[in-house]
C-alpha cells in the first residue's frame, strides 16, 4: 500500500496532518486526520483561583481569545451565581460580533481566498496572501481592512487586540465611552460595504466549483448551535439545539445540561477530541458546528440584510445545504448578521451605562458557560471547592465537534479527487481545502478527554507494525 | 534622552515579538520607550497583515525585532525593500519584507523602510530582558532617532 501524507495542513490555526492510504491500482483506500499538537489546560489550572479562568483560558489561542474570555466569564457568573447588568451583557455581545468579524475575516480573505481566487491549481509558492495581494489587491485590502475594523472594535472596547483583561467574572472593567461608540459607527457602513460586495463577488464565482461543493464534506450529519428562544441565530447566549441532516428537531439542551446531549470520545492517531450527540452514539451522532450550522439550525438571523442573503443561500442550495464547502458562504452571511448586530447594540438605549459588573463571592460548585465562537458552540464547565479553587475543568471546544466530521470530509475529497497514478498538487490542495473550509482552531480543540491517546509504533522498512507502545 | 520625533511625522515604528519569551520582547519594550518619545508605534507578537493599512500612512518605517544573528547587546540597522516573499506555510504572519509588499499591492506604498536588529540571545520562557538585551534596546532607541 501506497501513503501521502499531507504535512503540514496550510493556512490552519494550529499543526495537523493528513494520511492517505493508496491502493495498488493507485486509488484512496483510507484517510487520516492527526491533530500532532498537545495542550493540557484542563490538567494545569486546577488549584487556580476560578477568577483568573478568563484570563488563562484566552492564551490558549491568539485568533479567538476573546471567545475564551466570554466563555470562561459566562462560566464564572455561574459559579458566582449572579445575573450580570445588561448593559454588561450588551457589551460581551458587542465584542463577540467584533471577534467574529475579524475571525471571518481571516479565514476568508488570508486563508481560504488564495483557493478561492487564485484557484486550487494556482502556484503553491504564490497562494497565500502575498499571492492574493498581487494579483487580487481591492479583495486582499478589504480583507485587512474588514479583520481591522473587527480588531478596532476590540482594541477601542477592551484597550488590547489580544488577550484584553475586560471581560471578568461578573461583567466588564468599564463602560463604553461615548467617543468609542461614535468612532465605530464611523466606521461601520464601510465595513458593510466590504462585505456586501464581497459577497457578491463570492455568489458570482460559485458556479467555478461546482465539483467543489458537490464533494466537499456532504455526508449526513447532525448539526448543533446556540438558538434563542425563538429558534433563531444567537451567538452570545441561549440554548444548544441539535437538528438532524434535513434540519428538523432532535433535541434541545441548556447550557448546564450539555453532558446529557454530548460524550467525548478519543481517537487512537489524534490529540483531538471526538464530541458526538450522545443519545445516538457514533457514526449517528456525528454533528457539525460553526457558521454552516448555526444557519441551518436557526429559523433566521434576525437582522434584515444577512436574513435576505440567508434566503438567497437556501434559495439556491435548499433549506439545509450540506457541504462543508458552504462554510465560507456562511461566515460571509454571518459578518453581515455581526456587523448589522453591531449597529443594533450601539443603538440601544442603555449602551453607555456605568453599571456594568456584579460582584459576588463563589456560591456554586459548579458552573458551565456556553457561547458561539466564530468556529462553532465553545463550552467551558468548571468544579470549584468552597473557596473558589479550581478542581476541575472540561472545555469543549468548536472545532473538536467537528473533528468526525472532517475526517469523513477528508475521505470523501480524498476519494474522488485524487487519483494515486497521476498525482498532482492540486489534488491535495483540494483535500486540505476541505479541512480549512471547517476554519479548524487546532490550538484551541487539542483537549484530552481522560488518558491521551499517545501510540507510538515501530515499523519495519516494508511497514510491518514491529512493536507497538500505547499510554 | 533628547529625540526629534517630529522630525519625521510620518514615520512608523513597529516592535514586534513575545513579550513572554526573555528577549524576545525587545522590540515591543523599545517601541513602548519610542512611543513615549512620541514616535507613531505599533506593538504586535508578529507582523500581521493589517499591519499594511498602517505602513500605507507612513513614509518611513521602521521594524524592531530581537535577533540572533547579532551579537548580544549590539544592533544591526538594515535597510529593506519590498519582497513577495511569504514567511512560510500558515501565513499567520509575514516577513518585514513581505509585510512591506503588501502594502505596496493593497495601497501603493512608496516609502523607505528599515530593520532594526536587536542583538539578544535569551529566549526562554520569562518576562524579563537580559542585560545585553537590555544595552541592545537602548542603542536601537538612539539608533531609530538617528535615523
Amino acid at each position: 500500500m501506497k501513503k501521502i501524507t499531507i504535512a503540514p495542513v496550510s493556512r490552519i490555526e494550529g499543526h495537523a496532518h493528513i494520511t492517505i492510504h493508496l491502493r495498488e491500482d493507485g486509488e484512496v483506500e483510507s484517510t487520516q486526520f492527526h491533530v500532532t499538537q498537545v495542550r493540557g489546560f484542563e490538567k494545569f489550572v486546577e488549584g487556580r483561583p476560578y477568577y483568573e479562568m478568563p484570563g488563562i483560558t484566552a492564551r490558549i489561542c491568539g485568533i479567538c481569545p476573546i471567545s475564551h474570555l466570554l466563555a470562561s466569564a459566562k462560566t464564572c457568573d455561574a459559579l458566582m451565581a449572579v445575573r450580570i447588568p445588561p448593559t454588561a451583557a450588551m457589551l460581551r455581545e458587542l465584542i463577540h460580533c467584533a471577534q467574529v468579524v475579524q475571525s471571518h475575516a481571516l479565514s476568508f480573505f488570508h486563508l481560504s481566498a488564495p483557493d478561492l481566487l487564485l484557484g486550487m491549481d494556482f502556484d503553491p509558492a504564490r497562494r497565500n496572501v502575498l499571492g492574493l495581494a498581487a494579483k487580487w489587491p481591492e479583495q486582499a485590502r478589504d480583507g485587512i481592512e474588514l479583520r481591522k475594523f473587527g480588531q478596532q472594535i476590540i482594541e477601542r472596547l477592551a484597550g488590547e487586540r489580544v488577550h484584553p483583561s475586560w471581560i471578568v467574572p461578573g461583567g466588564v472593567a468599564s463602560p463604553l465611552e461615548s467617543e468609542a461608540r461614535e468612532e465605530i459607527l464611523q466606521r461601520l457602513p464601510h465595513a458593510r460595504e466590504i462585505i456586501r460586495r464581497t459577497l457578491e463577488l463570492y455568489k458570482s464565482m460559485l458556479d467555478r466549483f461546482a465539483e467543489e461543493v458537490e464533494n466537499f464534506g456532504t455526508s449526513a450529519t447532525m448539526w448543533a448551535a446556540l438558538v434563542d428562544p425563538a429558534g433563531n441565530l444567537q451567538l452570545y447566549d441561549g440554548r444548544i439545539r441539535f437538528a438532524g441532516m434535513n434540519g428538523e428537531l432532535i433535541g434541545d439542551a441548556a447550557p448546564e445540561q450539555y453532558g446529557g446531549a454530548i460524550a467525548e470520545a478519543s481517537l487512537a492517531d489524534s490529540y483531538m477530541k471526538a464530541p458526538y450527540y450522545r443519545p445516538l452514539g457514533i457514526p449517528n451522532g456525528i454533528y457539525r458546528v460553526g457558521p454552516l450550522a448555526r444557519l441551518n439550525v436557526a429559523g433566521c438571523c434576525g437582522t434584515p440584510e444577512a436574513d435576505r442573503e440567508l434566503a438567497e443561500f437556501r434559495q439556491r442550495f435548499g433549506r439545509v445545504p450540506a457541504s462543508s464547502f458552504h462554510y465560507h458562504y456562511a461566515r460571509l452571511i454571518e459578518i453581515t448578521y455581526a456587523l448589522e448586530r453591531i449597529k443594533q447594540l450601539l443603538d440601544t438605549p442603555g449602551i453607555l451605562d456605568s453599571q456594568v459588573r456584579a460582584r459576588a463571592e463563589v456560591n456554586a460548585a459548579e458552573g458551565v458557560g456556553v457561547i458561539e465562537a466564530p468556529r462553532g458552540t465553545l463550552i467551558h464547565h468548571y468544579k470549584v471547592d468552597a473557596n473558589g479553587a479550581m478542581k476541575w475543568a472540561n472545555l469543549i471546544v468548536a472545532t473538536g465537534h467537528n473533528n468526525l466530521a472532517i475526517g469523513r470530509g477528508v475521505e470523501q475529497v480524498a476519494r474522488h479527487f485524487i487519483d494515486g497514478n497521476r498525482l498532482r498538487e492540486g489534488m491535495l490542495n483540494r483535500v486540505s481545502a476541505l479541512v480549512r473550509a471547517f476554519d479548524p482552531c487546532l490550538s484551541c480543540s487539542t483537549h484530552a478527554s481522560g488518558v491521551l491517546p499517545l501510540r507510538i509504533e515501530l515499523r519495519s522498512a516494508s511497514g510491518a507494525v514491529l512493536d507497538e507502545l500505547r499510554s | 534622552m533628547s529625540c526629534e520625533a517630529e522630525r519625521c511625522p510620518s514615520a512608523l515604528v513597529i516592535g514586534y515579538g513575545s513579550s513572554l519569551r526573555g528577549d524576545d520582547q525587545a522590540g515591543p519594550m523599545a517601541a513602548g520607550q519610542l512611543s513615549r518619545l512620541g514616535f507613531a508605534c505599533r506593538v504586535a507578537a508578529q507582523l500581521t497583515p493589517e499591519l499594511a493599512a498602517d505602513i500605507a500612512a507612513a513614509r518611513r518605517v521602521i521594524f524592531l525585532d530581537a535577533s540572533v544573528e547579532v551579537a548580544p547587546g549590539e544592533i544591526a540597522v538594515l535597510p529593506l525593500t519590498p519582497q513577495p516573499v511569504a514567511s512560510g506555510p500558515f501565513d499567520h504572519h509575514l516577513t518585514p519584507a513581505g509585510l512591506l509588499q503588501l502594502a505596496v499591492d493593497c495601497y501603493n506604498w512608496r516609502g523607505e523602510a528599515y530593520l532594526i536588529a536587536i542583538g539578544c540571545d535569551r529566549f526562554a520562557l520569562g518576562e524579563n530582558c537580559s542585560t545585553p538585551a537590555q544595552r541592545a534596546i537602548a542603542r536601537a532607541i538612539r539608533a531609530v532617532c538617528d535615523l
